[in-house]
């Protein structure tokens, strides 16, 4: 049984975190850096412990300080979060080789699927589509080219053990394959310590769907239905919608049914993603995020289902108190994430409420926003019977957000939420810049 | 965690205490110890972070550089490595602290003497948690 957790993070998903244990009766332990000394998560955890300064490398990743902390403070599991060390096998395998619990899959799940290579050829045998291209890492710059001839140009060279667009170059043609190969290389080693590199075609502005899971890893897997994540600046996502508009009900199906075969081939334990490019009427594996989302409360909403609650029963060895037959998906939900366009104090805050607006959030006004960390303040999340009176919550919603301080990417979202490119549903990840730069053209 | 029988574990500090070893290893089925001399090992394992207090002119407090347990003696029974009014040169050690079932020495940066022990021996310190209050030399 788990009577206490070390939560791993910061900020909402720490927040998050914390209430999950509330409602289940657990103590919880907030692991912060000295930056994040003050947060609301520290305020409202039962514990919290100082693990560290605030770059992140001497906090947050800080596998040694965390683990220490849990074992001191008689935790019996830890709680890794979204980024930073959730999808760190080594760290997953040290908490337990401590003898605590990890709150995530087992820690070769997690080197299993965080080696992009790897996974595609996992999918593929679980019989995933995945985009044409190497199954096999790339030997040299010769293997590059020959690849990219037989897929046909634009390619894209991936980082095999990336992620988040980093290591990742678009090539369209011969000419500028050599130099994209070099800087691929380079930028996979400086990110992942890996310069393994593999190539894919690249499909010009897919959407980018995903399948949400939960899996207790003693063979019911059940999926949460999936989240159309498109609108993206930079590969950052910026809306997040379920169901996906004008997904066909075949796809649907074809893509739960697919994610729901590899994470039973896996063995795997938890909350877990499966992502995927959707180009025309054709869907192709992306990759396995083996941890909790950040638009996980999407799910929730449409599903009934609390993922992080669900994930600590996992973790206590619980088998799910419910198979796919049990999920109604119901309704539509929609996620909104408020960005900072940079660091500083915050003002005033004012956050939305009233009917069906859910609000995940750890900021309060005059509190300051430390410069080391990811820049997301808020993630407004609504419900509502249909996309369409989804989106006019939405509006209402974000009529009344007020972050003073510091520079917001807010009236961008409101701008994206009124286009009409958004609003038909004919969403990909071009759309953004489509928007964007429309408003640029005409203003 | 695993903890082993303490009298072999003193016994493991104490010898290597005296020895003039940089790093001790030992594997068993059950436990692994690893011992390492703060300073000679590419990384260094600990280092002294001091912060000014302003009410006290000239006092200075060292931080723990981790999270673990602190020890103000190399062995139970054995004699502290500082007390109040002890002077210190710059790679004296001053404490302990077992982490990862490691003992990182925690060495001074700089000349000083202790005014005060600031952290209760065998308890938890975290990151930044102040240790002694000293006054540089």
């Amino acid at each position: 049984m788990i009577g206490k957790i070390l939560i791993a993070n910061r900020g909402e998903i720490a927040l998050r975190i914390v209430r999950a244990c509330r409602d289940l009766g657990i103590r919880s332990v907030v692991a912060h850096s000295t930056a994040d000394r003050d947060s609301l998560a520290c305020a409202l955890a039962d514990e919290r412990v100082c693990i560290g300064a605030g770059p992140a490398e001497q906090s947050y990743l800080r596998g040694d300080n965390i683990i220490m902390a849990a074992c001191l403070l008689r935790c019996d599991a830890i709680h890794p979060g979204i980024g930073f060390l959730s999808e760190n096998a080594a760290f997953a395998r040290q908490v337990e080789e401590a003898g605590l619990i990890f709150i995530g899959p087992e820690s070769r799940t997690i080197a299993l699927v965080g080696n992009k290579v790897e996974a595609r050829r996992l999918a593929a045998e679980a019989g995933v589509p995945i985009t044409p291209g190497g199954e096999e890492a790339l030997l040299d710059l010769d293997d590059a080219k020959r690849s990219a001839r037989a897929l046909g140009y634009p390619v894209i060279i991936k980082a095999s053990a990336g992620g988040g667009g980093r290591g990742m170059r678009i090539v369209t043609g011969e000419a500028g394959l050599e130099s994209a190969y070099r800087l691929a290389k380079k930028e996979a080693l400086l990110f992942f310590a890996d310069d393994g590199l593999h190539l894919e075609r690249y499909i010009q502005n897919p959407r980018h769907v995903e399948v949400q899971l939960l899996s207790d890893g003693q063979g019911t897997v059940v999926n949460l239905g999936e989240r159309d994540c498109s609108i993206q600046k930079r590969h950052q996502k910026l809306f997040e919608e379920s169901p996906a508009p004008g997904l066909d009900s075949a796809m649907r199906e074809a893509m739960a049914s697919a994610s729901s075969s590899l994470f039973r081939k896996l063995g795997y334990r938890g909350a877990g993603t499966v992502e995927f490019l959707v180009d025309g009427s054709s869907f192709y594996f992306m990759e396995v995020n083996a941890r909790l989302q950040v638009e996980h409360p999407v799910s929730e909403l449409v599903s009934g289902v609390d993922l992080v609650r669900s994930q600590i029963e996992i973790a206590q060895g619980k088998p799910l108190a419910f198979t796919q037959r049990d999920i109604a998906l119901t309704g539509y939900a929609l996620e909104c994430r408020i960005n900072a366009l940079g660091a500083g104090t915050i003002g005033r805050v004012r956050m939305p409420a009233g009917p069906q607006v859910r609000v995940d959030t750890a900021i309060e006004s005059n509190s300051t926003l430390p410069a080391y960390y990811d820049s997301l303040l808020a993630k407004i999340i609504v419900s509502a019977k249909s996309r369409e009176e989804g989106l006019s919550v939405m509006e209402r919603a974000l009529g009344e957000v007020i972050v003073e301080g510091v520079e917001t990417n807010l009236d961008e979202q409101r701008e994206i939420l009124a286009s009409k490119l958004f609003r038909c549903g004919k969403v990909h990840t071009g759309l953004y810049d489509e928007v964007i730069k429309k408003r640029r053209h005409n203003g | 965690m695993e903890t082993l029988e303490s009298p072999a574990i003193e016994t493991l500090f104490a010898l290597f205490e005296q020895s003039s070893l940089c790093e001790f290893e030992l594997s068993t089925e059950r436990y692994t110890v690893k011992m390492k001399r703060a300073g000679t090992g590419e990384v260094p394992l600990v280092h002294t972070e001091a912060k000014p207090i302003e009410s006290a002119l000239e006092v200075e407090v060292i931080t723990s550089p981790i999270v673990g347990t602190f020890y103000l003696t190399p062995a139970p029974d054995a004699p502290p490595y500082v007390g109040v009014g002890s002077t210190v040169k710059a790679g004296d050690v001053l404490c302990t602290i077992e982490a990862m079932k490691l003992m990182n020495q925690l060495e001074a940066e700089f000349p000083c003497r202790i005014v005060k022990i600031l952290a209760k021996p065998e308890t938890m310190v975290e990151f930044g948690f102040p240790l002694f209050e000293v006054k540089r030399l």
